[in-house]
């Protein structure tokens, strides 16, 4: 960062566009993409949510239709994460069948952003980012050699996928930086207070351990194994967190003097708290994840 | 090695520890029939080294163990006993027959010694008692029993005779978190039997014609369940993570805080998706339940480890690189010791922006230019009480009080001032002190023992790491001897101080009386100083020279230039104070003795003189000739 390195466009391919790829993609497709990923060249976002498909996934209506040059989508994704700065999107479509069939017949395929008939539209959201955008397809050409691993075999592949998305450390860490500016106000002389000081340690006690199971996770991840559920619960009790830290530092910023905070360290609370209902929407929803983690641990 | 043990263990409790051997010992039935069981596996030697017959593990390696301690509730001291002969292994001590647990006594005003809540109290063979700092094995036949709290747990009660009596267990031993780290790992494992049974349950009951686990509300109260019982295994592991059989206290904070925070919210939990028939004494989920809450409660429960991990967060640096002690503006007088400006100067090297405080011809720091750099918000100022070459005594009480009032820490160096000048850290606190440093080898002490006395709001990170010695600021073996010549300095150096000063007082006025007769400048004349303390140049006259022509007639004095930090033979105080460069190459310091143990007389200041006044002569007459 310190030498200006795109991260926020980039993190996305890292952490599961670029697994994906290494998981299902060809040969060509790995020589294609991931020298130019690891160069910051290639940015990548998910297509998988679209307005009448949030938590039901396996509903998803863009499909692309076998053709002479390759495949034809037609469609429309949302709440896709930047990308209004992406060159390339991965995304779940149907190739065959209909939408009751389910997880039968849903395909995974790499969409140039640059090819005609994209449109894509950011989102302003409350707190005045326009992180998310809406994708529109009309009629794009996809070349032949678009489509990612099997045809049908999108749905298993986006569940491998989204391990990737739920397991890292950095899913911990959403609001990271309000809680560092808030401990380096807390060690000074003003800051400190027994109170304060126990709060530290409230969330250290339960960061701890979470980052201990998401390095686990990861080491899974490594040795190509799919911990679906894992990554579930470690983004569950993640997302958590992240949460706890806004509403828990205004609880003491706001038991405390008014001269004595720094206005600074206010307006990192205010956009941190705005950002926040996205951390238990973004990477599948809590309320999916618990069900998944809940029949994933052996309910019938 | 690990799975074979775990195995082993799971099968032994498995066979002889059931719910209903639970219920009886719990009900007051004997202990004798498991007890002998657990015994004659060996488990409650694992931490005993191979050579004192035990399986010489680590502390890391039993965790398992520990664990099934909670998934099997077992209702006598296994964890409490297997650590305990690990600790009296490690401190040369055999360990008695039977069950240990563990104890912190109180005297109270009967006369009786008290340990309040000692777990697994009514099952115990031996108590390891703390009190006051030493810790010994009293046997609790010998004590008064009163069931408190949890059903197994009691207040024992022995006559102060029996603690004198007892057997004595050498070194320090922190068996508060001993205890934290065995309870966190059952704590662990009874969240894992909790979480088990309740998805069973959930399998199992039909209503509406369906298991209840079909339900999304019951799905989502057990993946939060288990979310918190893998979580709370994760940091009881953490917990027990140590190389040696002795537990971080840091670790544990981690371990018992989470898995306290998990106990509340899994009982909880579990009592409802269970309804009513979990809450009978018949059904199986109260033995753990129970005891989910009587652990949490052990050891100290979420607050108090928070407390813990929040102090050292607070201290430490932090999460992200970026959080660490972000570089600002350090202040310091351009008059410190080189063990403050060398400091200093890597600090700057490190991206600090350090200012040296200017001070006037006397020594004296500049208030104006001190305000100054004060708008630039320092972080921390470092002014010395009284400077090592000069004697100038700086007013650092009220340096401190501007300082605190942007809130900068103020450090003042103490050494040279202290047993030569009145000193109360209390008082100087109160004006905004928040950190003094004194040395041994300045009082009269051995060399090798110093003391940093410090507000105990001021946070500290330790700068070097390993045993944990000086409440973790320090480590490294502490050099007793030393410290000890220490305090019979520091208790000689306030004696009498106010005499010493004024005997010293007068000396310095008798031999600066002389040096300004015979034509010499003494520094910082105006400036308040030392009673001991002469700076002063014969203009001309090299200091060097003077230096080795007394030290030939024994008087040993120094010159300006081995005082300190300077360069080309002359003194950096002197340049800060504006004093010309060649009258500074003359500069001599002459330090009087004034501990009680050594002060120095009338009858040797006049040697001094008279030894001078010869040099000084042959030197006119030698300047003379060339």
């Amino acid at each position: 960062m310190n030498f200006g390195a795109p991260v926020g466009s980039h993190w996305i391919a890292d952490r599961q566009s670029g697994p994906l790829l290494i998981k299902y993609g060809t040969e060509t497709q790995k020589q294609r993409y991931l020298p130019a990923i690891c160069r910051g060249e290639a940015f990548f976002c998910i297509g998988m949510s679209e307005p009448g498909s949030g938590s039901d996934l396996a509903s998803v209506r863009t499909r692309a239709v076998p053709h002479e040059s390759g495949w034809l989508l037609n469609g429309q994704k949302i709440w896709t994460t930047n990308a209004h700065n992406c060159h390339f999107m991965i995304a779940l479509v149907r190739t065959s069948g209909e939408t009751t069939d389910r997880h039968k017949g849903l395909s995974q395929v790499i969409v140039d952003l640059s090819l005609p008939g994209v449109t894509v539209r950011p989102i302003v959201d409350q707190s005045g980012d326009s992180h998310f955008c809406e994708v529109f397809f009309d009629n794009v050409q996809l070349s032949p050699d678009a489509l990612v691993g099997d045809e049908g075999g999108g749905w298993e592949q986006v569940t491998a996928e989204l391990a990737f998305e739920r397991s890292g450390p950095e899913r911990l860490f959403s609001s990271i930086a309000l809680f560092d500016e808030w401990l380096a106000y807390v060690r000074t002389p003003q800051g400190r207070t027994p109170q304060a000081q126990r709060l530290a340690g409230k969330i250290l006690s339960q960061l701890a351990p979470l980052r201990a199971m998401s390095v686990a996770i990861t080491e899974k991840l490594t040795r190509g194994e799919s911990p679906v559920v894992e990554a579930a619960l470690v983004k569950d009790l993640g997302t958590g967190v992240e949460q706890l830290i806004p509403a828990a530092i205004a609880d003491d910023l706001f038991s405390r003097d008014a001269a004595d905070v720094p206005a600074e360290l206010l307006n990192t609370l205010n956009y941190i708290t705005q950002v926040a209902p996205s951390y238990s929407l973004r990477g599948g929803t809590r309320d999916i994840l618990r069900g998944m983690i809940a029949r994933g641990l052996g309910l019938r | 090695m690990d799975d074979l043990l775990t195995d082993a263990v799971k099968a032994l409790l498995t066979d002889h520890c059931t719910p209903a051997v639970v219920r009886a010992i719990e009900a007051g039935q004997s202990r004798a029939a498991l007890w002998q069981q657990l015994e004659a596996s060996g488990f409650a030697d694992a931490l005993v080294p191979e050579s004192a017959g035990g399986a010489g593990l680590a502390l890391a390696d039993v965790y398992p163990v520990l664990e099934l301690c909670g998934s099997f509730a077992v209702p006598v001291p296994l964890g409490e006993t297997l650590l305990a002969r690990g600790l009296l292994a490690h401190a040369g001590v055999s360990a008695p027959k039977g069950s240990v647990v563990f104890g912190t006594a109180q005297l109270a005003s009967d006369g009786q010694l008290h340990c309040a809540q000692v777990r697994c109290g009514t099952q115990a063979d031996w108590v390891l008692v703390s009190w006051g700092g030493a810790c010994r094995l009293l046997s609790a036949a010998d004590a008064q029993v009163q069931v408190a709290g949890f059903c197994l747990d009691a207040q024992l009660s022995w006559p102060q005779a029996a603690w004198d009596a007892a057997q004595a267990v050498p070194g320090t031993h922190d068996l508060v978190t001993l205890q934290a780290a065995l309870y966190a790992a059952q704590l662990a494992g009874a969240l894992m039997a909790v979480f088990s049974r309740t998805l069973q349950y959930a399998n199992d009951r039909q209503q509406f014609g369906k298991p209840i686990g079909k339900f999304q509300a019951i799905q989502h109260q057990l993946s939060v369940t288990a979310e918190q019982a893998f979580a709370a295994r994760m940091a009881a592991q953490i917990g027990c993570r140590s190389a040696t059989s002795q537990p971080e206290r840091l670790r544990v904070a981690v371990a018992k805080a989470r898995t306290s925070e998990a106990a509340l919210e899994v009982a909880a939990l579990s009592h409802s998706i269970h309804g009513a028939i979990g809450f009978t004494a018949e059904f199986d989920l109260q033995l753990f339940t129970r005891r989910l809450h009587a652990w949490r409660q052990a050891g100290g429960s979420e607050s108090y480890w928070h407390s813990v991990v929040g102090e050292h967060a607070v201290a430490a640096p932090g999460l992200s690189a970026a959080a660490s002690l972000k570089p600002g503006v350090l202040a310091v007088s351009a008059v410190e010791h080189p063990c403050i400006l060398k400091p200093a100067a890597q600090l700057a090297r490190q991206g600090w922006q350090v200012r040296h405080l200017a001070v006037d011809g006397a020594g004296r720091v500049k208030i104006e230019d001190y305000a100054e750099v004060l708008l630039d918000k320092p972080r921390l100022v470092s002014i010395m009480l009284a400077n090592n070459e000069t004697g100038v005594v700086q007013d650092v009480a009220a340096l401190a009080n501007a300082a605190s009032a942007t809130g900068a820490w103020f450090h003042t160096d103490a050494v040279q001032a202290f047993g030569k000048h009145p000193l109360s850290f209390r008082q100087l606190n109160a004006a905004g002190v928040d950190a003094l440093t004194l040395s041994a080898h300045k009082i009269g002490g051995p060399k090798g023992s110093a003391a940093l006395v410090r507000d105990r709001q001021l946070p500290l990170m330790p700068l070097v790491y390993g045993g944990g010695q000086e409440q973790g600021l320090r480590s490294g073996t502490e050099n007793v001897a030393a410290i000890v010549g220490f305090g019979v300095a520091c208790a000689r150096a306030v004696t009498h101080l106010e005499a010493r000063i004024a005997q010293a007082r007068s000396l310095q006025q008798h031999l600066e009386g002389w040096l300004k007769s015979r034509g010499a400048v003494v520094f910082s004349e105006a400036a308040t100083r030392l009673p001991n303390t002469t700076f002063a140049a014969f203009p001309g006259v090299d200091g060097e020279t003077l230096v080795s022509l007394l030290d030939r007639q024994g008087i040993a004095i120094s010159s300006g230039a081995a005082c300190g930090s300077g360069k080309d033979g002359v003194s950096a105080v002197l340049v800060a104070m504006g004093v010309d460069p060649l009258l500074a190459k003359g500069a001599i310091r002459i330090s009087l003795g004034m501990m009680p143990s050594g002060a120095n007389t009338i009858e040797e200041v006049d040697r001094l003189i008279g030894q001078l006044d010869k040099i000084l002569s042959q030197l006119q007459r030698f300047a003379a000739v060339a």
